[in-house]
């Protein structure tokens, strides 16, 4: 389980760069195609077959990075840049998968927001702005909501 | 259940409870924030909140929505996790920087509040062989920003030996009878062939877990079920391969001594000092833990 770093500034010099991200909360281990956020101290012996290791962070997608929903809502208030606050019906919208015109983005990733909480990942392309968090959190997610609004809330 | 009438204090009381709803208990994920803020929110959304005397991180909680359908668990602010689950993690008392394995891990509710316990600092292993239940494990330790475990998919009773752990828990698959307000249809009690099975397993996993942990380091094993044949006679098993001794321990609610003896079966008065939890204890599920300390 490769742990540099090379590992630790690539990471954190695209958290730093993208998302305005000054520390991260660990260090950076690099497994399959993903660079894992972990504070697990010392390593399993070889030989027996990991399957996580702390939070999934950042995949390799093409020769880029893309940011993991999980590891932008864990890095939450550290993400000073890159932020789309949302209105519930904007998020609904995502969440269900349509797209929003929103020309004033610079394209790339960027961390959604909803009542200042950093809810996971977006992506912008040509001024639309897509959900990129797994289609069953965002279905539990919607219920949320939804649940929220039936409650009053 | 009939076959506990003996064992049972207050019985009459214990039925009763088995067909009274229960009421859900969530647990603050402190990684995330703090029981006060916690409370704050779900309180502004209409939920009410009593905090359990016992644990200033735990809450009852009625309100109008199920509490596992809102944006805060969604975020991972809490976890539900029902009272009596809280209480194997307690008696293993996890510190900061140590080496613990969580052997039965899946769903994650114990190993979060592991993590919690630990302030994400130390070696957390988390492992579990069922390769669905291992995805709502994954996806509670991420949804809790757990950072400091590992998670593996071995058969926990041949987990390879080269940690010596600090804590091992061993809350044991079992036949659940401990959750009967949940689950009606164990009111009967679990078939008397699934208990024998999964004792047999449960005897593989704890005696296994003494090999895995260090001189000197505590072993917990808890189940949700009633019956002895998966509780005092797995610890009795266990202590009589001599690599181990049972250590007293007092839970901050009322509870029962373990059995010494059931149908026939001597356990032997050192079974006193594991701890039953029942249902009209304190409004809550049912469930056993015993410490071990390993010896050599």
């Amino acid at each position: 389980m490769p742990s540099s770093n090379e590992q630790a500034n690539e990471a954190l010099t695209y958290f730093r760069e993208r998302f305005g991200v000054e520390e991260l909360p660990g260090r950076v281990v690099e497994r399959g195609d993903a660079l894992w956020l972990t504070t697990a101290s010392g390593e399993l012996p070889e030989g027996i077959p990991t399957i996580a290791m702390g939070v999934r962070l950042l995949r390799r997608h093409g020769r880029g990075l893309k940011p993991t929903s999980f590891g932008l809502m864990l890095l939450g208030d550290r993400i000073r840049a890159q932020r789309v606050n949302l209105s519930r019906s904007e998020l609904e919208a995502l969440l269900q998968g349509r797209t929003l015109t929103r020309k004033d983005l610079p394209p790339g990733y960027v961390a959604l927001c909803f009542e200042g909480e950093v809810l996971g990942c977006g992506h912008v392309k040509g001024g639309l702005l897509r959900c990129q968090i797994p289609r069953g959190r965002r279905q539990e997610l919607l219920t949320a909501l939804s649940a929220a609004r039936r409650g009053g809330v | 259940m009939d076959r506990y009438k003996e064992i049972i204090p207050a019985w009459e009381r214990f039925w009763e409870t088995l067909h009274r709803p229960l009421s859900p208990v969530i647990r603050t994920n402190t990684l995330r924030i703090s029981p006060l803020e916690l409370q704050k929110r779900l309180e502004a959304k209409g939920f009410r909140l009593e905090p359990l005397p016992w644990d200033e991180t735990a809450f009852k909680v009625e309100g109008e929505i199920p509490i596992g359908n809102t944006v805060e668990h969604w975020l991972g602010y809490y976890y539900v996790q029902e009272a009596t689950q809280a209480f194997p993690v307690r008696a293993l008392a996890p510190r900061p920087g140590e080496r613990v394995l969580d052997l039965c891990a899946a769903p994650g509710g114990k190993t979060t509040q592991i993590a919690q316990l630990m302030e994400n600092k130390g070696l957390l292993v988390a492992n579990d062989p069922a390769p669905k239940r291992l995805r709502a494990l994954l996806a509670n330790l991420y949804r809790l920003g757990v950072l400091c475990a590992v998670v593996t998919g071995l058969r926990g009773e041949e987990f390879p030996k080269g940690i010596h752990f600090d804590r091992v828990l061993v809350d044991a698959p079992c036949s659940a009878e401990g959750t009967a307000r949940r689950h009606p249809r164990l009111r009967r009690g679990a078939p008397l062939g699934i208990i024998r099975r999964m004792a047999g397993l449960q005897k593989r996993l704890l005696s296994h877990a003494l090999k895995l942990v260090r001189p000197g380091g505590i072993v917990v094993y808890s189940t949700c079920t009633i019956a002895p044949e998966e509780n005092e006679a797995v610890v009795k098993y266990a202590l009589d391969q001599g690599l181990a001794e049972l250590l007293p321990w007092e839970p901050p609610v009322p509870y029962s001594p373990g059995l010494t003896s059931f149908s026939g079966e001597e356990y032997g008065p050192e079974l006193k000092k594991a701890v039953r939890f029942y249902p009209h204890h304190f409004d809550s599920e049912g469930g056993f833990v015993a410490v071990l300390k390993r010896t050599s």
